[in-house]
């Protein structure tokens, strides 16, 4: 390889191997630490020369990459570690938008720095710095990126004198003696890992490899001088490392030519015959010196000359190879974790070890059962001693018609497992036993067995649930939970009220020298184990009716009739209560927390007692502590259950009265009193099951609308939906199994809904809805006009179309449609944790006396069709128009990251909401009412928006009315579509501003801009005067 | 592997880790295919201390231009091989652990990986698909990896 003549230096660009590892190493820290900051991470890559004659090394990015630089010590002879910076932006469009020469730019400069303070001197390695864009898609388990080793630019070409094979270019003696020496460099563990070095020849052949900080001493002393380096390739170019290593050459050692060494390797030794020496010549740069110089730079990786950085490919990897078997886990446990990018950081490994168990596998077993997955638990144990039967199917909400016969604690595990395979689930069949039944002689070992079969169930979970339907049958766990001081959470509904607690602790033992057994019994504390004032169970409050209530109860009070969708809102806060519990310090001994006052958990407040209302939209906190009477958890109790054991137990269960002796209580004070309204409403189930739904999202909301709704008794439903099943999404959207996995939506909940009422007619569109701000290419258009006209269709021919997706864009032509066809819409729309339910107002009616068609148009009145003014909807409130407010967001606004339960609560409310609306006289036109009102409804009250915070306990109802410049529901925004339909729709569609304009935001943000600066200005000179 | 031989065909943890420094030091003595790097011992770390005893021998970065050997090869075009001998404690053997990946870093496919394989073995592994190439998590990460079943 005899270089003819000087010709301009080429050289090989280094070939990078980011390893899969590496990658996701890069997810769990970015989903474990980092969360929404995306500011740069210095890594570490692993740099090597040549190892073998026919392929060139590649750069690695393995797992140990990621490791902060000051605690990785990772590193050795073909590993030489060297400093790199990583930029992984939140979301595709940050990482389109990279402005990459830029920032190419800025970590060039940073090579300049450090050849110019002589960093490079200490740190050799510094001179191949690199750099990693990337966006790692966690939720779809991807990574896109590129990597740059950011060069330095000469102003003028850099000459390439000679270049030739070492072995060619020394004499025999000098490739012996410097083999000699490259062994010893490359046997240390200290100079094995610097890429740069001096190779100083003397006269008589002896050769040397020095540091590069030797640079100085070893020139112009006579000796053939060679800066030497690691060269990554294989062919007859000298490596890309060559040129930030001439740049510091011409910098620090001021001179325009060098001769060079590439140093390769062939099975660990050196190669001689392979390595290069060449000799290049170059002019000094100019301003180099200059401080705020910012070098020009190449060195992405694929880069090509002439192209747009834009259109540089990223490189993808697909993480999901790395580990199949933990990721769906992790999938379904992602939103726990997004939760801690923002809000909270979930205690994962504490739920996923809690022990549940659940007494009962009804309509509240079911959906706490699913909700603690979604959680995150994984420990279940379901008690009951129940049937599936076909009228449970609608409200029980994970049975379907297979399950029929089968005993519920037998049918609840394979149904918890298709949604989750991680959950542990135990059903055991057991009949809890129940104050106040007789023993007879023949069941009394029975019996008694079941006690002692629930004792040991108490002792070895940590939270018991108490979902059973009877109160008396609350009574044994009740005591058992307090005697073993476990966490125990009641669940009790009764028509249209619910009441969801935590029980409070043990009593703790006086101190005062007996003996621990002993005291265990005589010598119980008032207070707890922390010396607090113990929490009262749902037995403290009403020492109530110890006699046996199912036969004296009405039939109504023993099937335990409960309006839809309050179950949702019950098994939502007693779960949430759950999470909040655990996660609190103090756990079981926390004190209750009454809503309005502040606290300082992340969580929010931990109550005592929930007390709500569906009918009333009323929601209280209530503390109540143990009672002294108490027929469960007071002292007198314990002792004697713990003196008498299961004696005492099968005596208080046989005769009750028993306890009234034993607590003194007197007199009987009335049993829970929530409902005053009597059972017997009259509901009109032809109304519902004829009314036609439309319900737009089959997500989480989606699946439990149309499930709470079939409970209602509608049986006309129509779905859309544009997604399909993922793993992550069966934990949280209550109808989807493992088996409709990649199946859309649309279509698999069809089979849900009738396997749970057969009755039902339904009907999935899988169609995207066109929404606002997401611009439409001329190819799509046709579609997007197509789904435009079929959303049309589809909301002019249902009665309700209930709004259930998850961006606030997608809620915008629905809402036009619904206002424009006078049309029932009702809103579901979840924060983090807080939730808005609200119904639209009423399109506008026309004004009188213009009858003839074309010109009604324009003559849209501010009132209803009754005359009454019109309520608000969804947008009303908007001072901008709804643009995508998608893809610039971090991954955890993307997902709208909502605490579990949070869903189920808005969805009981919306169903709720409608059955409420289709009763009244009114219909769409019916008032606003504000809770505290007194209401003429037949169903109670009937709020136009109800919104509910989950860690502040508030339950708001509000009441707005239509703007004039809403940008959906406005009589400016309805006559333009009803001038120019669809046309409109799709310049909307393209440019949203347009909305602003129409409706007159934009004069409106116009002059509250101008006034808002003159308010700062004003605030300026207040602050200034103050000085 | 190694000298050592033994009647019932199991090995115990200390004959393993001294036959595997021996074929460290035969294998520098011989002259294999250039594509070959050296074999090494690395420790098992438990909580960043290194093990005295514990290890496992690895050969990393084998380079395999699947199908034809070309000289000139694009970066993307040839997979990189690990491959870790590991001893089993269940089985008392030494255990081979391997994985691939495209030299960009993506990891090998069992699919990919078959067609890297000699006709003969592709042959076996046809024949007793669970029996001969299985994944397995390694157990010194925690990440699944290909074994060859002992």
């Amino acid at each position: 390889m005899e270089a003819a003549a000087a010709r301009p230096l080429q050289v090989a660009a280094i070939g990078v191997c980011a390893e899969t590892g590496f990658w996701d190493s890069l997810r769990r820290l970015k989903l474990d630490v980092l969360g929404t900051d995306d500011s740069p991470i210095p890594i570490t890559g692993y740099y090597t020369p040549r190892q073998y004659e026919k392929i060139a090394s590649l750069f690695r990015i393995c797992p140990e990459s990621i490791l902060p630089p000051s605690a990785n010590s990772f590193g050795d002879r073909n590993n030489c570690p060297v400093p790199g910076t990583l930029l992984n932006t939140n979301n595709m469009r940050g990482f389109q938008n990279l402005d990459r020469a830029l920032i190419l730019r800025a970590e060039a400069k940073k090579i300049l720095h450090d050849i110019s303070s002589g960093n490079v001197e200490e740190n050799p390695s510094l001179l191949l710095r690199f750099l990693v864009i990337s966006f790692a898609d966690l939720k779809n388990w991807k990574v896109y990126y590129n990597v740059a080793f950011p060069s330095l630019v000469f102003d003028s070409k850099i000459t390439l004198l000679s270049l030739k094979f070492a072995s060619s270019a020394l004499s025999q003696e000098e490739v012996t003696s410097l083999s000699k020496a490259f062994i010893e460099w490359r046997k240390s563990s200290e100079t094995t890992v610097v890429p740069f070095f001096l190779i100083n020849i003397t006269q008589d052949s002896t050769a040397t490899v020095r540091h590069l900080k030797d640079w100085k001493a070893c020139q112009g002393n006579g000796q053939k001088l060679l800066f030497g380096f690691y060269d990554h390739g294989n062919r007859g170019f000298p490596g890309w490392a060559l040129r930030n290593y001439i740049a510091f050459v011409s910098l620090r050692c001021k001179i325009e030519k060098v001769q060079f060494f590439c140093y390769r390797e062939k099975r660990g030794h050196p190669d001689l015959q392979q390595s290069l020496i060449g000799e290049a010549s170059f002019l000094a740069p100019h301003g180099w010196d200059a401080p705020d110089y910012v070098p020009e730079a190449i060195g992405w990786e694929g880069e090509t000359i002439g192209k747009e950085y834009k259109e540089m490919k990223p490189k993808e990897i697909d993480l999901s190879s790395i580990n199949p078997a933990s990721q769906d886990e992790e999938k379904q446990l992602m939103h726990l974790k997004l939760m801690g990018w923002r809000h909270f950081a979930v205690n994962l490994d504490k739920l996923s070890s809690a022990r549940c168990l659940l007494l009962g596998a009804g309509t509240l077993g079911c959906e706490v059962a699913r909700l603690l997955m979604t959680w995150g638990v994984r420990k279940l144990t379901v008690v009951d001693n129940g049937c599936v039967s076909m009228s449970d199917l609608v409200k029980q909400s994970l049975y379907t018609d297979k399950d029929c016969g089968v005993p519920r604690v037998t049918a609840i595990v394979p149904h918890l497992k298709e949604r989750c395979s991680a959950v542990e689930v135990e059903g055991i069949q057991m009949e809890i036993p129940i104050l106040g039944h007789n023993i007879s002689a023949s069941n009394a070992a029975s019996v008694l067995d079941d006690c002692k079969r629930l004792q040991t169930l108490v002792d070895s979970n940590d939270v018991v649930f108490l979902l059973n339907e009877t109160r008396e049958s609350m009574w044994l766990p009740t005591l058992l939970c307090a005697d073993k001081n476990k966490i125990a959470i009641a669940a009790l509904l009764k028509y249209d009220s619910y009441l969801v607690m935590r029980h409070g602790a043990g009593p703790g033992i006086k101190g005062g020298g007996m003996d621990e057994v002993i005291a265990q019994i005589e010598n119980l504390s008032t207070e707890d184990a922390l010396g607090r004032q113990r929490l009262g169970c749902c037995f403290c409050s009403d020492i109530a009716s110890l006699v046996n209530s199912e036969y004296t109860g009405t039939l109504d009070q023993h099937s335990t009739v409960i309006s839809p969708g309050l179950t949702s809102v019950a098994s939502g806060k007693a779960v949430e209560l759950f999470a909040r519990m655990l996660h609190h310090p103090d756990e079981i001994h926390a004190p209750g927390d009454i809503a309005g006052t502040d606290t300082e958990h992340q969580l929010g407040l931990l109550p005592h007692q929930m007390q709500g209302s569906l009918s009333k939209c009323v929601l209280s906190t209530v503390l109540c502590n143990s009672s002294s009477n108490c027929i469960a958890c007071s002292n007198a109790v314990l002792s004697e259950y713990r003196r008498r054991g299961f004696y005492f137990v099968m005596q208080a269960i046989n005769c009750p009265t028993h306890l009234k002796e034993l607590t003194n209580i007197s007199d009987l004070k009335k049993p829970f009193a929530c409902s005053k309204i009597s059972a017997s409403i009259p509901v009109n189930l032809e109304k519902l099951s004829s009314a036609r739904c439309l319900l737009l999202g089959a997500g989480t909301l989606g699946c439990d609308v149309a499930r709470i709704l079939m409970d209602c008794g509608v049986r006309k439903i129509t779905i859309v939906d544009s997604g399909r099943v993922v793993v992550s999404n069966l934990a949280r959207q209550s109808l989807y199994t493992s088996d409709d996995r990649d199946s859309p939506k649309a279509s698999a909940i069809l089979g849900h809904l009738k396997e749970r009422c057969p009755s039902v007619i339904a009907e999935g569109i899988k169609m995207e809805i066109p929404m606002p701000g997401h611009p439409v290419s001329p190819n799509e258009a046709a579609s997007v006009l197509e789904e435009c006209k079929r959303l049309q269709e589809l909301v002019a021919s249902h009665d309700a179309i209930f709004l259930l997706t998850d961006t606030r864009e997608s809620r915008w032509l629905p809402t036009l449609l619904c206002a424009n066809e006078n049309k029932i819409a009702i809103t579901a729309a979840l924060g983090y944790d807080s939730y808005l339910v609200m119904r639209h107002g009423a399109g506008p009616g026309t004004s009188r006396g213009n009858p003839d068609g074309d010109a009604a148009a324009d003559k849209l009145s501010a009132e209803d069709a009754l005359g009454r003014q019109r309520l608000g909807c969804y947008f009303c409130n908007d001072v901008v128009a709804p643009v995508d407010s998608v893809s610039n967001r971090t991954l955890d606004q993307q997902c709208t990251v909502t605490r579990p339960g949070l869903a189920s609560i808005a969805s009981g409310r919306a169903a709720d909401l409608f059955t409420r609306l289709l009763h009244h006289p009114d219909g769409i036109h019916a008032q606003g009412e504000i809770a505290g009102t007194n209401s003429e409804g037949p169903l109670g009250l009937l709020p136009h928006q109800i919104r509910g915070s989950l860690s502040q306990y508030n339950l708001l109802t509000l009441l707005g009315y239509s703007s004039s410049n809403c940008t959906a529901c406005s009589n400016a925004v309805l006559s333009e579509y009803q001038r120019r339909g669809m046309d409109f729709v799709m310049q909307v569609i393209n440019e949203p501003t347009y909305l602003e304009d129409l409706t007159g935001i934009t004069d409106l943000m116009k002059s509250a801009a101008y006034s808002q600066v003159e308010w700062i200005d004003e605030a300026d000179d207040d602050e200034i005067d103050m000085l | 592997m190694g000298g050592s031989s033994v009647r019932d065909g199991t090995l115990s943890l200390g004959d393993f880790v001294a036959s595997a420094k021996a074929l460290i030091e035969k294998w520098k003595g011989i002259d294999v295919d250039d594509s070959l790097p050296d074999w090494q011992w690395k420790s098992f770390c438990k909580m960043g201390v290194p093990s005295e005893e514990e290890g496992y021998l690895a050969l990393e970065g084998v380079y395999n231009n699947h199908g034809e050997r070309q000289v000139q090869s694009s970066s993307d075009s040839f997979h990189v091989y690990d491959y870790h001998v590991v001893y089993s404690f269940s089985y008392k053997v030494p255990v081979l652990y391997f994985q691939g990946h495209q030299a960009g870093g993506q990891l090998l496919t069992i699919d990919e990986i078959k067609e890297d394989l000699p006709s003969h073995s592709l042959k076996l592994l046809g024949e007793s698909k669970w029996t001969f190439i299985t994944r397995e998590e390694h157990p010194h990460f925690s990440r699944p990896w290909f074994i060859l079943h002992p």
